[in-house]
């Protein structure tokens, strides 16, 4: 007979404040039930006030670890994709935040992490620490992580160069990359805007793309931005 | 629901007429206040986490003691409160918290047996134990994943029996109308025989009981806690049930016995368990202390078997009304 093996959760040395802030945090069956109610609003939101139409379903992976790399320009980007997503992914799926915003105070570290279910992403000198935490947690599996690999939104609409990060993360991974393209949230809900117009939005996912070869060092990650970026803005090429 | 059902559940000012419990809660809050004058006698570099511990103590007899003091609904959902958190801390250290379908059984599970417990309908939280055990069961197959079903039912059944049935037991006590002291001199008993555990296996030592369970258990410690426990807990037993068969000297010398023998195998049963999982605790919850599961671990044993062992003795609840809630229902 195997031998049983157990994985206790991977943030399970850390209190509960702390948890909500780490990139480790796996939600248990009452943070797991309120994202889901969450991702079951937004993409109800999603369709009913942006008709939200969805091509490409067909390169999602059926079953987490995935991760989905996509054009940011907007606010309601991660809730797109979120809501794109078949319901048995949509409830494992996690997005990138920004921690020195997201994460600043534990009542916001709290709404993004239960309502929104977002892990922090570090900048400065901690974004190396937490990239290697994220890729720990990718090769544990469990999570389908949505990443926007350029950074900030983007303030034109237009995609912006893909920041080496992802290579960072994926490179040398076996999990399978999405690449992603969000039509019209910029329309919807542009930087600097608060509240959304019913603006028609489409997200296309691309075939999916695997640097399980790729070598984990700096030219390996900048080959990784400029395959996922191509993809990218392939996706963007599909209808313009 | 009749005046009597009302005060017993809803009504602090019981505890006014009840002279045991007030001087059992003064005894407490005294232990607890004087507690700080033995730090002086140990060694500077252990202060630091006597004082924490001292602290997270301070908030344990708070959430317990305020509850008992309250109502006998406060007590039953206080306890309700912590078989969920027991359970949730069990689920994430096993990573039973991943099969989702498994871990909501297993929490409407304890729900029930909780609100059994509250309706005071013992059939339905005797019955309660194997439909919910054929539920987890259920639970399991579900998903259509026969790898590790063994696994994740074993476990499940193992959390429900344990921080649902057994931590329930407590509850079920609230369903006396004098709940208040026979509660108090439990929990104190029972935390009481830790210390002794302790303390005893500190100072008088000898052979390791079980050095690859629990390294730092003696045979002196063991012993020694079952001989101060007992001097403690029975006279206390005597005292809280005087005039009732539970009150004569050998029922109180079984039932002190019976709390320590079982809290030091309930805190066995958890230390193979992080034993086997690799983990120093099972949680984080309390300070000083690690989790909840390490606090509460000799209670799991210890209820179900003093609740049976009391209600074999004069029965618990039967003369309060019965199917509180449910009765209303159909």
């Amino acid at each position: 007979m195997d031998q049983w093996t157990f994985q206790p959760a991977s943030d399970l040395d850390e209190s509960v404040t702390r948890r909500l802030g780490s990139v480790r945090r796996e939600p248990g069956l009452f943070g797991w039930a309120v994202h889901a109610l969450t991702a079951s609003a937004a993409a109800g939101y999603m369709r009913l006030y942006h008709r939200l139409t969805v091509r490409g379903s067909e390169h999602l992976p059926d079953d987490p670890p995935a991760i989905i790399v996509a054009n940011h320009t907007s606010h309601l980007d991660a809730a797109a994709i979120t809501a794109a997503l078949p319901r048995c992914l949509r409830r494992e799926a996690f997005s990138l935040a920004a921690d020195d915003y997201f994460f600043r105070t534990t009542f916001r570290s709290a709404c993004a992490a239960i309502a929104i279910n977002a892990l922090p992403m570090r900048r400065g000198k901690a974004v190396r620490q937490a990239l290697a935490d994220l890729r720990r947690r990718m090769e544990n599996g469990h999570c389908l992580l949505i990443v926007f690999p350029e950074g900030t939104r983007s303030r034109t609409g237009t995609l912006a160069e893909f920041k080496c990060g992802v290579g960072m993360l994926v490179a040398g991974l076996s999990v399978p990359i999405v690449p992603a393209w969000i039509d019209g949230a910029h329309r919807a809900l542009p930087p600097g805007k608060r509240c959304p117009r019913p603006a028609k939005l489409e997200v296309r996912f691309g075939p999916t793309l695997d640097f399980a070869e790729t070598p984990n060092k700096r030219d390996g990650w900048q080959h990784v931005a400029d395959r996922c970026f191509d993809a990218v803005h392939q996706l963007s090429d599909a209808v313009n | 629901m009749t005046d009597r059902d009302v005060a017993r559940l809803f009504d602090p000012r019981v505890l006014l007429g009840e002279p045991t419990t007030l001087w059992l809660l003064g005894g407490a809050v005294a232990l607890l206040a004087i507690a700080p004058l033995a730090f002086l006698i140990a060694p500077k570099s252990l202060q630091p986490e006597l004082w924490q511990r001292w602290r997270t103590w301070l908030v344990i007899a708070a959430v317990t003691l305020g509850p008992i003091a309250l109502g006998a609904a406060a007590t039953i959902l206080s306890v309700a409160v912590l078989g969920l958190l027991c359970y949730r801390e069990f689920a994430r250290a096993t990573g039973l918290f991943r099969n989702r379908l498994t871990s909501a059984t297993v929490a409407l599970a304890i729900g029930l047996t909780f609100f059994a417990a509250i309706d005071n309908y013992y059939a339905f939280f005797v019955a309660l134990f194997p439909l919910s055990v054929g539920a987890i069961a259920l639970a399991g197959v579900l998903p259509d994943r026969p790898d590790g079903f063994i696994q994740r039912t074993a476990l499940a059944t193992l959390a429900y029996g344990l921080f649902g049935s057994g931590l329930a037991h407590l509850a079920f006590f609230a369903n006396n109308y004098d709940y208040r002291a026979l509660l108090i001199w439990l929990l104190v008993a029972t935390e009481l025989n830790d210390i002794f555990a302790f303390t005893a296996g500190k100072v008088i030592g000898g052979r390791k009981f079980v050095p690859r369970t629990s390294p730092n258990k003696t045979l002196g410690g063991a012993v020694g806690a079952v001989v101060l426990t007992s001097a403690t807990a029975m006279p206390l037993a005597m005292w809280v049930f005087a005039g009732t068969v539970a009150g004569q000297w050998y029922h109180a010398l079984v039932l002190a016995v019976m709390i320590s023998v079982l809290g030091q195998c309930g805190d066995l049963l958890l230390s193979s368990v992080k034993r086997d999982l690799g983990l120093k605790d099972l949680g984080t919850l309390l300070p000083g202390h690690g989790g909840l599961l390490d606090r509460c671990d000799s209670l799991v044993l210890v209820a179900p078997a003093v609740f049976h062992y009391i209600g074999y003795l004069h029965g618990i609840g039967g003369d309060e009304t019965q199917r509180l809630f449910s009765a209303g229902l159909f």
